[in-house]
């Protein structure tokens, strides 16, 4: 191979190294883009609140990343990223299929049975697996869609 | 200078020993037919002298020094044999690297050699004749200028024109660039007129080394009548006998005076001159008769 | 007259040579990358796919690790001595070998995660049903490149030195290698000793002190693997 084609192909290389960590956002930036404020409902259920009830989700998300979290609201919410690429939130608000029925004679369970009737292909631009070893990393991956419920109710393992 | 020095050298393998105290001497600048049947130890030797192998007892030194693991002998070495380069490489990726390797090389002649040979720089190895393999590693070891080459077995799969161009290429870049060749064959016949100097080798020991003149003038055949030549063989060393009736053929190194040459003429025995291939052939006979003796028995 | 500076020109040679023997290795490694991205993007995309950076682990210890024992096996050693070579050399040639590589195909992996994006966006112009995220940071760039390098160094100079003990006896330890993997895999009291070795060995790690265990263990698989090279013979 031709010594100036060896190098230019180094120097694309090297190039390329430079301008993925140029590309790539801070961790700051990383986390303000799955700060709880750029999350949007797009879909929501009344759940009673007099009980400690205990939601099970039937399907999952895939193929999206998706978080299960408590905090302080009323409904049970399906919240989706808005920095997604594609516009993730009004797809879903479309096309998301999501059901929420209690378990027969029981009290306090609930399921979410969530499908997506159209198929869905999702691209994610990690970084390397490795860096799933490390706990701070971990945090560093973000969740593209949350089912939140209220504080009194748990997830089922 | 001497090239090569071999003292007591021993290398054995786990079941065989190859080489059994082997003591040479070769000095620079002269080509040497290294000859042996298959399985005397030529290769070991050879590999042993390009630092392929370790002696096991003894000392091999090439340019004085230990050739094994000693980067500064091994580039002046140049070892050929017929397993030497992989199926996959170019021959123009180990022109370049023979170029690389060897601060002697002439690339320069060797495309030109290739060239002649009709042998195209691009193709792989793969894709050559046996012949055309043979060929180009010879263009390989003769263009690094080596001041210590080592042919094994160089006319491989050559044809009669190209051993013939073979000689005549080897003999005109030893004239314009002495060096010492060690040259490996079976076809000792044709590589005589090469050859300065013999190292016979039979079963890892060394038999002979002299100079072509003396191998030439070593043994001679006397053929006549059994009566006259038993009294010969009494007298001298015999390497071969052959009868046939009252006939004998005795092949006998040659210690005799040119008054007993005349008197065995006197009495009507045939002398004639025994061949270098004839003399290494019976020095390293193995003394269980010949094939034709298993077939008839 | 006998020529000097032979080190050197001895260096550049077996560097020249196994620059060649590793050219349609990385022509393998572009295939595999640029099918991986055809697949992804242009054939049967799949609901989810990762990028390159997320295999480029998986993909190197694959890849490397193969040609470790391809590089130490009998033949290709026995090739390498058709020109002048030393055994320090030759070993110096394989560190290099282990230290570059890995650099070069995750480099490459890099510029097939620019490709990726550049097809992504691509794609989301042209369809509405795709989606992509970024799932990397600066910190988590460079901390992973570093650590996968690291990774990958070490699990191929372990099997250069396993290679290299073992250069004449590859089929028993493809064997040995072999009843190993299916031990992993069938076997779960041994696969939970195995993993639970290795996780004491990398329990809780930080990246400073996963890379000081992974430099340590290759420094020791270079040493290792120096002794048989050193005293071996061509044949």
């Amino acid at each position: 191979m031709n010594k100036w084609v060896m190098i230019a192909l180094s120097i694309a290389l090297v190039l390329s190294f430079a301008l993925v960590y140029a590309l790539s956002p801070s961790d700051e930036a990383f986390l303000s883009r799955y700060a709880s404020g750029e999350y949007i409902t797009v879909a929501a259920f009344d759940v009673p609140l007099d009980i400690n009830g205990i939601v099970d989700t039937v399907n999952t998300m895939y193929p999206f990343t998706m978080k299960k979290v408590r905090m302080d609201i009323d409904k049970l919410e399906v919240r989706v990223n808005r920095n997604i690429s594609g516009n993730l939130a009004d797809f879903l608000k479309a096309n998301l299929d999501v059901k929420l029925f209690f378990v027969p004679e029981t009290y306090d369970r609930l399921n979410t049975e969530i499908r997506f009737p159209r198929s869905v292909y999702r691209f994610s631009a990690e970084t390397f697996a490795i860096v799933g070893w490390f706990e701070h990393f971990r945090e560093l991956l973000g969740n593209e869609i949350l089912i939140c419920v209220p504080m009194n109710y748990t997830f089922a393992e | 200078m001497n090239v090569v020095i071999l003292q007591d050298l021993v290398k054995r393998y786990r079941d065989k020993t190859a080489l059994r105290g082997i003591n040479l001497e070769l000095q620079e600048n002269c080509i040497v037919g290294l000859i042996g049947r298959n399985g005397a130890g030529k290769t070991t030797l050879m590999r042993t002298l390009a630092g392929y192998l370790k002696p096991t007892e003894g000392t091999a030194l090439v340019f004085g020094e230990k050739p094994f693991d000693n980067i500064h002998v091994l580039s002046n070495i140049m070892y050929m044999d017929d397993d030497r380069f992989r199926d996959s490489d170019t021959l123009r990726d180990l022109l370049d690297r023979a170029a690389l390797s060897y601060s002697r090389f002439d690339k320069t002649l060797a495309l030109k050699l290739l060239e002649y040979f009709n042998i195209p720089v691009k193709a792989r190895i793969k894709k050559l004749s046996r012949g055309m393999r043979t060929l180009f590693s010879l263009v390989i070891a003769l263009m690094s200028r080596c001041p210590l080459t080592m042919l094994d077995e160089p006319t491989l799969g050559l044809d009669a024109s190209h051993r013939k161009e073979f000689a005549s290429l080897l003999l005109k870049d030893y004239a314009n660039h002495p060096r010492t060749i060690i040259i490996s064959s079976h076809l000792i016949s044709e590589l005589e007129n090469l050859m300065e100097q013999v190292v016979l080798i039979d079963n890892g020991k060394l038999v002979f080394h002299k100079a072509i003149e003396d191998v030439q003038r070593y043994a001679l055949y006397l053929a006549g009548h059994r009566k006259v030549l038993e009294e010969v063989a009494g007298r001298h060393q015999v390497i071969c006998r052959e009868s046939m009736g009252e006939r004998l053929v005795l092949g006998i190194v040659n210690h005799l005076t040119a008054e007993e040459l005349r008197q065995l003429e006197m009495q009507g025995i045939e002398i004639s001159a025994m061949s270098v291939q004839d003399v290494c052939v019976n020095l390293t006979a193995p003394g269980k008769g010949g094939v034709l003796d298993v077939i008839a028995k | 007259m006998l020529s000097q500076s032979s080190r050197l020109r001895a260096m550049k040679a077996l560097l020249y040579g196994y620059y060649l023997d590793f050219k349609s290795f990385f022509e393998i490694y572009f295939s595999i990358l640029l099918g991986l991205i055809i697949s992804k993007f242009l054939i049967t995309p799949s609901a989810s796919s990762s990028s390159s950076l997320n295999s480029a682990l998986i993909n190197c210890m694959i890849m490397l690790p193969v040609a470790m024992m391809v590089i130490t096996s009998n033949s290709e050693l026995k090739k390498k001595f058709s020109f002048p070579v030393d055994r320090d050399l030759l070993v110096l040639c394989h560190i290099l070998l282990i230290l570059v590589l890995p650099l070069v195909m995750l480099l490459m992996s890099c510029f097939f995660y620019l490709v990726e994006l550049l097809l992504a966006e691509l794609t989301l112009s042209v369809t509405t049903n795709f989606f992509y995220s970024l799932a990397i940071t600066k910190s988590s760039f460079l901390i992973g490149f570093a650590i996968s390098y690291m990774a990958i160094v070490c699990i191929t100079a372990l099997t250069w030195m396993v290679s290299a003990w073992f250069y004449r006896h590859k089929v028993p330890v493809g064997v040995i290698g072999a009843a190993f993997i299916l031990g992993l895999i069938y076997l779960d009291d041994f696969r939970d000793s195995v993993f639970g070795l290795i996780g004491r060995l990398f329990h809780n790690p930080t990246p400073g002190l996963l890379s000081l265990k992974l430099a340590v263990i290759t420094l020791a698989a270079f040493a290792l693997g120096y002794i048989p090279i050193k005293r071996m013979e061509v044949k």
